[in-house]
């Protein structure tokens, strides 16, 4: 007999004790001192005392059993079986995961089925489903997070607090080892071609050559099409239209909800700066003037990019927010005062603001770092590899440019287009039986002659 | 005096004090049969001196000789009294040693009034004391210091005690028992009614506390024996109460068919009530 819980064992030792105290306390406790008892034994009634002793040591041995057959069955006793305890087949159902109602009933019965699992527990996007499937068992497709996926599982298999338990996730993503036990096995039934990237450029991933025709479905409803030629492997296709909230290729279609503005992001650079002109050509923004978006410190200018720090000394928030004005002092006064290592430790919370203080965009879930000033022409601002990611953020979100939901999309495509390969654990499942309910019925039988003596 | 402060009165120390209040606050009214020398025999003449009772110089011996005498008499009555005494642990429970140690001294100190002899006995599971009692205050004394200095301990074992006691027994005394029967009740009547055979009459106080029958204690799971140790478990209230009821029951209708004067008193109804009650019934 092996036990999945076996920390709980050692209370077994701990049940003399109980006896003992069961024994002596209640004895202790109700114990009173009287003249002369012989009366209540004289011979009629010495059975009654026999009894009622015998009685009081029964009740005590039943406690004990109860408490013993209790922690037995809360440490998960299992025996040897021929069946396996558990089947959990965790299937990931994505866009493109295929899976068939048919198929996965076949996949469990080449495993062995009933007769070789006592459960079977089938997950499709953590929802339950009773096995064998039926045809109304279809779910939605959905892409739910890989954290949240491998959580789900570890949690579910945790529940059935088994050593005898086998698990599958099916899935047409890559996955990292879940844990030692779980295999993953990998079936993608993706389109040959597939949208992997959306903006100033579409990209598209082709397992073949092949011509295809892009379908854009506008903002104002009219439709664009446009023929490609793809060769194998991720191709490079300039944008024809500005605006669109729609997309196909073959097989493959994106829907971007609201309308996303997928012409490249108007900057109006007024800094000068060599290192902010290459950051903004990095990102693929237009430098024009009267864009929407000024990066200067010219008092003059309305709009410009700052940061703020968090900082003890200041209690108002809008004295953290710097315009462009104020901003350059601020830099140049903390530069006399601080060193440049510890100015690199100092968060900062990205925002836009106008001249007047007004917060356009802000963004306080993410926290940036303050690079280091380093020694430039005109100012202390610093272009760093942050400062890019942190303005291309600022530019994306200023603009409304690809949202979330999209992202998420095109990274599953682009995971699609990876090589991938299954992961079998290799762990022979134990065939076990857990046996914890005869304990627990063992200890319910006792409880209720407990009850009713 | 209510009950309550006869009973604060047990908290006394000195038993022949308290055995005098008790008697002061209650007993005034009780005739105690003063002594006049009507029933006392004459015993001799003999010469008047400073300080004797005017009453008892025989003014005819004065006119016949012409010489003052006194006429002295036997203090000897025909009755004696023999108190026997409980000491056994048991009686310690609730204060039932202190009440019984006050009510033998009070039989004693009524009895030495009367000009009585008495006897007293003081025993357990053997007997400890056992003196009869000379006449004057001295005899008085001693009993007082003998029954206030004994301490209750040991079993209750009666028979051997009764033997003894027995033994010395004049014909026609008063047998008194003050006792919580923790014993075989059987042996113990038994015993006291072949006391009977001199023509003797006995009367038995049984003495009990009302917590003895408090479902406080009778409630619990266990009782330990405060004599032998010995702890019972089981049983319940109802049970081990009626167990005592049809005991008590028992023991009174075997006394009363015996022969035997048989007195209940719970140690809480203090001394008015059931002395009263008995001096009424012996009076009758």
């Amino acid at each position: 007999m092996r036990f999945f819980s076996n920390e709980y064992l050692i209370l077994l030792y701990l049940l003399p004790i109980v006896f003992i105290i069961l024994l002596f306390l209640k004895r202790l406790k109700e114990d009173a001192e009287y003249p002369f008892t012989k009366i209540f034994t004289a011979k009629k009634k010495e059975k009654r005392f026999f009894r009622s002793f015998i009685m009081k040591i029964i009740r005590i041995l039943l406690v004990t059993s109860i408490l013993a057959n209790a922690i037995l069955s809360l440490s998960k006793p299992y025996i040897k079986s021929n069946r396996i305890e558990h089947l959990a087949l965790f299937i990931d159902k994505t866009p493109y995961m295929n899976y068939e109602i048919d198929k996965v009933n076949r996949f469990i019965d080449s495993l062995g089925g009933k007769e070789a699992f006592r459960n079977i527990h089938i997950y499709i996007n953590q929802k339950k489903v009773k096995y064998p499937l039926k045809e109304n068992d279809e779910i939605k497709p959905n892409l739910i997070e890989k954290q949240r996926v491998m959580e789900h599982i570890s949690r579910t298999i945790f529940s059935y607090k088994s050593n005898s338990v086998k698990s599958i996730l099916l899935t047409d993503r890559s996955f990292k080892r879940i844990n030692l036990e779980t295999d993953i096995i990998v079936r993608r039934d993706a389109p040959k071609v597939l949208i992997t990237g959306i903006g100033r450029f579409i990209f598209l991933y082709s397992k073949d050559e092949v011509v295809v025709e892009l379908t854009f479905k506008l903002k104002d409803k009219n439709i664009g099409k446009l023929t490609v030629n793809l060769k194998k492997g991720i191709n490079k296709i300039n944008s024809p239209v500005k605006e669109f909230d729609f997309v196909n290729c073959l097989y493959d279609s994106i829907k971007l909800g609201r309308g996303i503005l997928l012409s490249r992001t108007n900057v109006n650079e007024k800094t000068g700066n060599k290192f902010v002109l290459s950051a903004i050509k990095s990102l693929d923004a237009n430098l024009e003037e009267n864009s929407d978006i000024e990066i200067s410190y010219n008092n003059n200018i309305k709009k410009g990019i700052v940061f703020s720090k968090e900082d003890e000394k200041y209690t108002a928030k809008s004295e953290l927010f710097s315009t462009d004005k104020n901003f350059d002092e601020y830099i140049r006064n903390m530069n006399k005062n601080l060193e440049y290592t510890s100015l690199y430790k100092i968060k900062g919370e990205p925002i836009i603001i106008s001249k007047k203080g007004e917060i356009i965009l802000s963004n306080k879930d993410d926290v940036y770092f303050v690079a280091l000033p380093l020694d430039t022409s005109k100012s202390n601002f610093v272009i760093t590899p942050s400062f890019v990611l942190l303005m291309d953020q600022m530019l994306n979100r200023f603009t409304g440019k690809s949202s979330e939901i999209v992202n998420k999309e095109l990274n599953y495509r682009k995971e699609l287009t990876q090589p991938y390969s299954d992961y079998l654990s290799g762990y022979e499942t134990p065939k076990e039986l857990d046996i914890s309910f005869v304990f627990t019925f063992v200890s319910l039988i006792f409880l209720m002659i407990l009850i009713f003596t | 005096m209510n009950k309550k402060e006869e009973i604060e009165l047990l908290k006394i120390p000195d038993l022949f004090l308290r055995s005098k209040l008790i008697l002061k606050g209650y007993f005034s009214g009780i005739h105690f049969v003063p002594y006049k020398g009507a029933s006392a025999e004459f015993s001799q003449y003999r010469e008047y001196v400073v300080g004797d009772d005017f009453n008892r110089i025989d003014w005819k011996a004065y006119l016949r000789s012409g010489k003052i005498y006194v006429k002295e008499s036997d203090n000897e009555t025909n009755t004696e009294m023999v108190l026997l005494l409980d000491s056994s642990n048991s009686m310690n429970f609730g204060g039932k040693f202190r009440y019984a140690q006050t009510l033998a001294f009070l039989f004693i100190y009524i009895c030495s009034k009367q000009n009585d002899l008495f006897t007293y006995a003081i025993f357990s599971d053997f007997l400890h004391i056992l003196k009869r009692s000379g006449t004057g205050k001295r005899a008085i004394y001693d009993a007082a210091r003998d029954i206030s200095s004994r301490i209750a301990k040991g079993k209750t074992d009666i028979r051997p005690s009764l033997e003894k006691v027995f033994e010395k027994t004049k014909e026609s005394s008063f047998v008194i028992l003050i006792s919580d029967l923790g014993d075989d009740y059987e042996k113990i009547i038994d015993a006291l009614s072949g006391m009977r055979v001199k023509k003797n009459d006995i009367i038995i106080f049984h003495l009990a506390s009302k917590k003895e029958e408090s479902k406080e204690i009778l409630d619990k799971n266990a009782l330990r024996d405060m004599e032998t140790k010995n702890i019972i478990f089981g049983g319940n209230y109802r049970e081990r109460l009626k167990i005592i009821k049809e005991r008590n029951g028992e023991i009174r209708n075997s006394s009363l068919s015996k022969g035997l004067d048989y007195n209940f008193i719970y140690i809480e109804d203090g001394f008015n009530e059931p002395l009263s009650k008995f001096f009424k019934r012996r009076m009758k």
